[in-house]
């Protein structure tokens, strides 16, 4: 699914390996919601969106769906 | 406590080599009763090496996802997919091979009744999941534990010591994990003494 989360990490000044850490899963998991090979958990989800003080819907585009 | 304990003991790293090297042994029990020793040196030489692989290779990050230390939504993910494939697979093959046999005018067997099992393990899960929408913890423990556990009382075993030392009782672990190492080493030479005295008056 498109989202933000690749945007928003960079605007943070963080890796992927320290916005995995945070979200405790693995860098892989990080790059694969960034290139929309894997839609996250509902709970990771809010978890990221959390992190960067967003909302779910501003983070995720399922239009394109 | 039991499911967070169970959960702790798949996610080590140590974990997936240990059941490697345990299966190795017990192929090895198993083909020294067959009487094939040499078969099972083989097994386990190739499980050994398998262990270590998977034990040295966590540089990989999809290594350590599968592996367990990793694991995350995404790798529990590709896991359920990886085993359901392979299922499929295994399936197809048996539908194959049940169907070559039966033409060839042979006996259907061992491929109908793993079959059955196939199908009837399938509806069951269905049922289940449009149930329960998951596995109780004390299911997956009788599942995961009770099954492999009772083919190789390994888990049971570890899950226990590692109960016995997050409540501090060192001394009580050490003796449950001599009691369990000795116990079931001489069971094993028991059992392979009794079939051999079972051989020798047949």
């Amino acid at each position: 699914m498109k989202n933000m989360v690749r945007a928003l990490r960079i605007g943070q000044n963080l890796a992927q390996g320290q916005l995995a850490e945070a979200m405790g899963v693995s860098r892989q998991t990080i790059n694969s919601i960034e290139n929309e090979r894997y839609t996250p958990s509902l709970p990771l989800a809010l978890a990221l969106a959390r992190f960067f003080g967003v909302t779910v819907e501003e983070m995720f585009d399922d239009q394109g769906l | 406590m039991t499911k967070d304990c169970s959960r702790g003991i798949t996610r080590s790293k140590w974990f997936l080599p240990a059941f490697s090297l345990v299966l190795g042994l017990v192929m090895l029990a198993v083909s020294w009763l067959g009487g094939s020793p040499g078969q099972g040196v083989i097994s386990l030489a190739v499980l050994a090496a398998f262990g270590l692989i998977i034990l040295l290779a966590g540089r990989s990050e999809t290594v350590r996802g599968l592996r367990g230390d990793g694991r995350d939504e995404r790798f529990a993910q590709i896991d359920l997919q990886a085993t359901a494939l392979s299922g499929l697979a295994v399936i197809v093959a048996l539908i194959v091979a049940w169907l070559v046999a039966t033409a060839r005018g042979q006996s259907g067997s061992p491929y109908d009744w793993l079959l059955a099992i196939g199908g009837l393990a399938y509806l069951l899960a269905v049922a289940w999941f449009a149930t329960y929408s998951a596995v109780a913890p004390e299911w997956r423990l009788l599942v995961i534990t009770g099954f492999c556990g009772g083919l190789t009382t390994f888990s049971t075993f570890s899950a226990e010591v590692v109960t016995l030392m997050q409540q501090g009782r060192a001394l009580l672990a050490l003796g449950a994990a001599a009691a369990h190492l000795m116990g079931s080493v001489l069971m094993t030479f028991a059992g392979i003494g009794t079939v051999v005295l079972c051989k020798a008056h047949s």
